[in-house]
């Protein structure tokens, strides 16, 4: 390990016994993040997997400080946090704030936009699962198009396009905002070693492929993280003061079919369909190659 | 939070907060499957002839640790550095890499460690020899056979001779293979390691000419024969007993031996395997213009691909779909007769196309269509084998390499040194285990399955070509089918139920959701049923 | 100490002030809103030296405050109306979470449709969120109470609400004695300097809990909630002891023996003193200052007395289908009680002010037997 992982850094901060479903990516991507983070960090965790996984009292999965607040709430309960401890002295603890697609894209982004617009010093991270999995898998707005869920049921999938997050932040013009998958677990890291020495708001979007909620097997969790970048389906890049760098650049992107066949939710999608999910990602691939700073395109 | 003031109402924890490990959730309760590690055996060692266990060394490697290289690699085949120059690294043809980027440079990192042994040998460093037994045994024929067998024998602790009716050590190293192939210093060096762990070689000692089997067994409590296939074949056409026609074999001996040879302008060499070729490029590089005669095409050659390209860029012209009807000599010039073939498939019966004959004058005709073991070795002795294993029907003389197989390959000759070496020191009942590990690797298990590709993750395994560094190089090893505790199981686990140095999986809490199975690149790790205590859902 | 001249909402930003509040969360309501421009110009001035943070929703106000009272700041914000109902689920967090908040209300009717006047509805609407509730009768108390909040806040882990009357408070100005930070550094500890949490002791902070676990600290909360009188008396006293300035949870004035009582919360308190004072009537005030928890000994030792024949129960409020809520309240307070006295309302919902002369023309209605006046009815 000490060849291919040294740079992964030994230290668990999540611990085994919590209660997420197996295969869970997002407690596999929370877990290199913290592995990232360190010991000096408190966590705000919204309505979400996460007040699951974090344990039940008495019990706690964390290895850290974690504070719940309602749904709405985590932008701006974390920045509180964050802006208490200020007042007190403390300007170094890192301040993270964790939520999932619904807590993010939906009823959390006023806060969110305000939180950034105000540029507080914290770390939120959203966990994009694709719908309201904590209540049993219900569209939110970062289900896909053509997506299946429980209040989306086949014939009446999702007709909208998933709302692309990372336009509205960047809009904000925040230090640092970055686009993630455990898929790549360095580029993870990296991202949140980077993210630590960074002041202000930073804003971490990683996408988490779901079992029960995408309809995959357990084991499935990582590959389809990564056929989700291999295919353009989610970009790795990182915005640093509205310059964009992509971190993986396939030299010709994977067929979407890829990555859209193993996955029940979009059992119902026709060949038309398809190709309109392709064009659409042919076209926000080329957009965001052309407004990227990597000038050399490389492999994997 | 803090406990509130005066608030002690009787609840086990404090208000609010939690402070107790999740650890007491046993969530290993929820699992249906559960992974395990199921060792196969490497595409590479499986394709090698040795079948060296190329991950193992390549471990070493990577670790920068050549010493425990040399140690790995040398149980398998004590000349890397031979092998690193002449093998035709069947192993990185079969590299799972290939399906990914580049093969691992396999025969490089071969002949760096031996080339590093190499080096250590020259500044003093001998090999270690536990023990000296008063056990002579005598290996008959110093090709890469006979010198493997002498070297294990030597490493037990055995009284080792070698009987060479040449004037130098070596049989097809010496004298077969090209010297852009194998630079002679390598071999030279390598038979002063051998001497070194006091192998006696005893030049111009033929079998059944000066020296007789009856002999030997006398003599030896045990004897490997190891004379190879040196008797050429015939191409059966008239003309062919004009001193202008000889085997591949007795031109790039009378090159290697430094005989004088009349300058030969043009050379027609006929055959298409690697003697052809090797032939055809040690006369090119002595000067002549070459053609080369194949009676089918390019494509089914048995020469390596690899050597005819070279050969290809050496200048030799190739001649495909033709045959020698009959050879004319007259003053020192040969004249061919040729006819085009129609046969291009081997194993097909060749036909000529009629009328297609034509003539093609030249100097000397090199005749490379085939070896054959002399089997006049054993004189009075009525020996026999069976080609599958090395031993005899006489007790104590076992046999092996080209002897047996028919021309084959540098590494199987090896490779069949090292089997005899292990049969004769089971007949002659000497233990081959050392404090430091065996001297000689375990017997290779075919019946275990070989590793097939498993779809690699581009973020732990970047996509790259080769590395310049060989420990860079090494690390681009998968180690298919064996753990080398990459640790992308511990990577990858959702559960932080892998752990330690050993990545052992913690069944108390893996949900048995596969990834690591999946991710696994050796594709050591496999999801199954296992019945144990912890798997109690089924009751 | 210095005399001043300042309205409800400026008393409000001299206490925070004065409290060394750590994190204030900003946003406008009206009319509330001064309260905040108020301490705005204090930090632009140096006066009040924590953070302020514009914020973008009394959503986001509450939260912020809930964050920093999760370090262990001292913080404070402030609305109005429909801020409060926009905070609901928040308000019923910081209780549960036990966060020693302070924030003040100055009170406001509910829409539909559009309106600023000083209906209490707002704030008796969080009645049930588990929160301290505090209603004051002038601009001094407003200063004074908001300082008392602090102390009983962080003494008993739970958040308290000081409301009062918008505009009939909010915008009055009144003569009131402004404490020098000695003073007050006698009465309330300074803020803590260092984290409530403990970066080695990791902790899980309000997550998930199941049913029994949830009774278990509902009951450490019910009985946290029935220590506050004690804990507010004793505050009171020490107070007062420097201030010369006294709060009784439950404030009785006039004749000891009066026959008829009026009961109210709030600036109408003093509206129906000074009437008293300009007729010389026979009547006596019971002012319930302190909502929740409910001092209901209180207002069973001064309610349920033999020479008492009539209650006039004011309120600024309804509650559709019952009636003013500070009278439920005290219906349910005298509840089982036997041989009780006339009870009447008095109803000005919807911030209705009450004049001497609304005064003079209910007891007329009041003689007529009405049971349920409604103001309005009245003008």
């Amino acid at each position: 390990m000490k060849q291919v992982f040294n740079d992964i850094p030994q230290e668990e901060y999540m611990l085994s016994g919590h209660t997420a479903c197996p295969g869970c990516s997002a407690a596999l991507s929370i877990r290199h993040a913290t592995k990232a983070l360190g010991k000096e960090t408190v966590f705000v965790i919204t309505a979400c997997c996460f007040s699951i996984i974090s344990g039940q009292l008495p019990l706690r999965t964390f290895e850290l400080n974690v504070f719940h607040c309602p749904f709405p709430s985590a932008a701006s309960t974390g920045s509180g946090l964050k802006r208490g401890l200020a007042a007190m002295g403390d300007t170094t603890t890192q301040v993270v704030v964790l939520a999932g697609d619904g807590g993010t894209f939906d009823i959390g982004l006023q806060g969110l936009s305000a939180a950034a617009e105000r540029n507080e010093d914290i770390i939120f991270i959203c966990y994009d699962n694709e719908a309201y999995m904590n209540t049993g898998m219900q569209r939110s707005s970062a289900t896909p198009f053509g997506s299946k869920s429980a209040t989306s049921p086949a014939p009446k999938v999702k007709e909208n396009p998933k709302k692309d997050i990372m336009k509205i932040i960047e809009a904000h013009a925040i230090p640092y905002a970055a686009t993630a998958t455990v898929a790549y677990p360095k580029d993870l890291l990296a991202k949140f070693q980077k993210a630590k020495t960074i002041k202000g708001f930073r804003f971490f979007h990683i996408l988490c492929p779901c079992p029960p909620g995408w309809g995959v097997e357990s084991d499935q969790t990582v590959e389809l993280s990564r056929l989700a970048v291999e295919t353009g389906v989610f970009p790795l890049y990182e915005v640093e003061n509205g310059e964009v760098t992509l971190n993986v650049t396939p030299q010709t992107l994977r067929p979407v079919a890829d990555y859209l066949g193993s996955q029940r939710r979009f059992s119902t999608l026709s060949a038309e369909d398809i190709s309109k999910i392709q064009a659409t990602i042919d076209r926000s691939w080329q957009a965001l190659l052309n407004r990227s700073n990597t000038a050399e395109i490389q492999e994997g | 939070m803090l406990p509130r003031c005066s608030e002690t109402v009787a609840i086990p924890y404090k208000i609010g907060s939690g402070t107790v490990p999740v650890l007491v959730n046993k969530t290993g309760d929820w699992r249906f499957l559960t992974p395990s590690r199921h060792e196969k055996n490497a595409p590479c060692a499986s394709a090698c002839p040795l079948h060296s266990g190329i991950s193992i060394w390549i471990d070493r490697v990577k670790e920068g640790d050549w010493q425990g290289a040399w140690a790995a690699v040398s149980r398998y085949n004590p000349f890397p550095a031979i092998t690193g120059h002449v093998c035709y690294h069947f192993c990185e043809n079969d590299c799972s890499r290939n399906h990914y980027d580049q093969s691992i440079a396999v025969g490089e990192l071969e002949k760096e460690i031996g080339l590093w042994r190499l080096r250590k040998f020259a500044s003093g460093e001998k090999l270690p020899v536990g023990r000296k037994l008063p056990i002579r045994v005598a290996v008959v024929g110093s090709g890469p056979a006979g010198l493997a067998c002498a070297y294990y024998l030597a490493m037990l602790g055995l009284e080792v001779t070698v009987l060479e009716k040449q004037p130098v050590a070596g049989g097809m190293l010496a004298l077969g293979i090209p010297e852009y192939r194998l630079p002679r210093n390598v071999l030279e060096q390598e038979l002063a390691v051998l001497r070194s762990l006091g192998v006696v070689f005893r030049n111009g000692a033929e079998l059944g000419r000066n020296i007789t089997l009856a002999q030997l067994r006398e003599d030896y409590q045990a004897v490997f024969l190891a004379t190879g296939a040196g008797k050429e074949k015939k191409l059966n056409v008239p003309g062919e007993e004009n001193p202008g026609v000889i085997g591949a074999l007795e031109y790039l001996a009378m090159v290697h031996l430094g005989k004088k040879l009349p300058d030969f302008h043009s050379i027609l060499v006929v055959g298409g395997g690697n003697a052809a070729v090797d032939a055809a490029c040690t006369a090119r590089m002595n000067g002549a213009r070459v053609a080369l005669a194949y009676r089918r095409t390019r494509d089914v050659m048995p020469a390596h691909d690899d050597e005819v390209r070279s050969a290809e860029e050496a200048g030799v012209q190739f001649l495909f779909q033709v045959q020698p009807d009959k050879i004319y000599s007259k003053s020192g010039t040969q004249t061919v007769v040729l006819s085009r073939t129609q046969s291009s498939r081997r194993g097909e019966r060749i036909s000529t196309v009629p009328n297609s004959s034509f003539n093609l004058a030249c100097d000397l005709v090199i005749v490379a269509t085939g070896q054959d073991a002399d089997l006049s070795i054993a004189g009075e002795e009525s020996l026999s084998f069976n080609g599958q294993s090395l031993i005899t029907n006489l007790p104590g003389v076992f046999a092996g390499g080209d002897l047996i197989s028919g021309p084959a390959t540098v590494a199987a000759a090896i490779g069949a040194g090292r089997e005899a070496a292990r049969a004769m020191a089971a007949y002659l009942e000497i233990d081959q285990s050392t404090p430091d590990g065996p001297i000689i690797a375990s017997i290779y298990n075919d019946s275990i399955p070989v590793a097939e590709y498993e779809t690699l993750n581009p973020s732990i395994f970047p996509k790259q070509g080769r590395a310049v560094s060989p420990e860079t190089e090494a690390g681009r090893c998968l180690s298919c089918g064996r753990c080398n505790r990459c640790g992308v199981c511990w990577v990858f686990c959702p559960d932080m139920a892998v752990a330690g140095v050993e990545f052992d999986i913690n069944l108390d809490y893996c949900k048995g959701c596969g990834i690591c199975a999946k991710e696994c690149p050796g594709g050591v790790l496999e999801m199954g049923v296992i019945d144990s205590g912890t798997e109690n859902h089924h009751r | 100490m210095e005399q001043k001249i300042i309205t409800g909402n400026q008393a409000v930003a001299h206490a925070v002030r004065l409290s060394k509040t750590q994190v204030v969360s900003a946003y406008p309501i009206t009319p509330q809103t001064t309260v905040m421009e108020t301490l705005a110009e204090m930090w632009a001035a140096g006066e009040y030296t924590g953070e302020y943070v514009n914020v973008e929703s009394e959503y986001t106000a509450l939260s912020y405050c809930i964050g920093a009272a999760y370090a262990g700041a001292r913080a404070f914000t402030a609305s109005s109306a429909h801020g409060l109902a926009y905070m609901h689920e928040l308000i019923h967090w910081a209780a549960g979470a036990r966060l020693p908040l302070v924030m003040t209300n100055a009170n406001r009717a509910m829409g539909a449709p559009w309106c600023i006047e000083s209906d209490q509805l707002d704030s008796l609407s969080q009645r049930d969120t588990g929160w301290i509730q505090f209603y004051c009768a002038n601009v001094q108390e407003i200063l004074d109470t908001v300082i008392l909040a602090f102390r009983l806040a962080e003494e008993v882990h739970t958040p308290v609400m000081v409301c009062y009357d918008g505009f009939y408070l909010s915008h009055t100005y009144e003569a009131v004695n402004i404490p020098s930070p000695e003073v007050i550094s006698q009465f309330l500890p300074n803020p803590r300097t260092q984290a409530l949490f403990d970066l080695q002791t990791p902790t899980n902070h309000h997550g998930l809990v199941g049913s029994e676990a949830m009774s278990q600290l509902m009951q450490v909360r019910f009985k946290a909630m029935a220590r506050v009188f004690d804990r507010y008396n004793l505050l009171n006293t020490q107070y007062a002891g420097i201030t010369r300035r006294s709060y009784p949870a439950v404030e009785y004035s006039g004749p000891e023996n009066a026959k008829t009582l009026f009961v109210t919360a709030g600036g109408m308190a003093q509206t129906i003193k000074s009437f008293f004072s300009s007729t010389e009537r026979e009547e006596a005030l019971v002012r319930i200052k302190m909502f929740r928890p409910f001092p209901m000994e209180d207002i069973r030792r001064y309610l349920a007395q033999s020479h008492v024949e009539r209650i006039i129960l004011v309120d600024r409020n309804v509650c559709m289908g019952v009636g003013g809520i500070f009278a439920q309240e005290v219906r349910a307070a005298l509840a089982g009680l036997s041989g009780l006295p006339e009870m009447v309302e008095l109803n000005l919902a919807g911030g209705l002010d009450l004049t001497p002369e609304l005064l003079s023309k209910a007891l007329l209605a009041v003689q007529e037997g009405e049971k349920m006046i409604w103001a309005v009815n009245l003008l």
